[in-house]
């Protein structure tokens, strides 16, 4: 069944940008691997909240389609701010915590 | 004039229908061409990425440890790269924001201002480079 007429695919492609995004979170969590040999549970928690967020993101990707999709076929679509707000308060915190990694060294 | 005020009363109903914190994030105008509101969550997301990179780049510089380097340097470039990540991501939500209010009163878009940020950074990770491959 087909949602929307748009022939530029506009919730494929941002589905797809969603999609490389969790890639990037997924890499970005398993490079603070590295540090749970000094850090250990505490190093494993940033990783867990970006890859847990990744996952989420991962599942819910359906949802977000076909909101993305009726809201094109009925012309009317609300920002997103509720993806918005999460993700950057999720790296926000992700650097914080690098930082503070990073100085107790 | 009647048609005017019946499409303000509209509008009024539209926007209670929003959420409390949608409505002070776009207090006013409405929803714009939706594919324009999706283009906007890319670029959002594009910088988004950007921003990860950083955050990734700026950890690892200082979990592996690199040869010839005093923890001091390695410290300041790692807080300097993640710093900059940071700013990135929240650079990323103010421009997705200011966007998506600019279209939402058909006004031009705002200058960014992430754009020349990064290329000042990038231009300071290069001179940090220079000095550090000159004073060795």
């Amino acid at each position: 069944m087909r949602i929307h007429e748009d022939p530029g695919l506009q919730p494929e492609r941002t589905v797809l940008a969603w999609n490389r995004t969790t890639v990037s979170l997924a890499v970005c969590s398993a490079i603070l691997l590295r540090w749970t040999n000094f850090y250990g549970i505490f190093a494993l928690l940033p990783v867990v909240i970006l890859s847990g967020m990744a996952i989420f993101i991962l599942f819910t990707q359906r949802v977000r389609y076909e909101r993305q999709a009726i809201g094109l076929a009925d012309n009317k679509l609300p920002p997103n701010i509720v993806g918005v707000v999460s993700l950057t308060v999720t790296l926000l915190a992700f650097g914080a915590a690098g930082i503070v990694f990073v100085f107790i060294d | 004039m009647g048609t005017v005020l019946d499409f303000i009363q509209g509008r009024e109903i539209v926007v209670d229908e929003r959420s409390r914190f949608a409505r002070s994030v776009f207090p006013d105008g409405e929803e714009p061409d939706p594919r324009f509101t999706l283009a906007n969550e890319r670029t959002f997301l594009a910088w988004t990425r950007t921003s990860l990179a950083f955050l990734a780049g700026g950890i690892a510089f200082e979990a592996f440890q690199i040869s010839g380097l005093s923890d001091t340097v390695r410290t300041t470039i790692a807080v300097f790269i993640i710093a900059v990540g940071m700013i990135i991501a929240a650079g990323a939500a103010v421009r997705w924001m200011n966007v998506e209010r600019a279209m939402r009163k058909q006004k031009p878009l705002p200058v960014p201002a992430i754009i020349p940020f990064l290329s000042i950074a990038a231009l300071v990770a290069s001179a940090a480079v220079l000095v550090l491959i000159i004073v060795q």
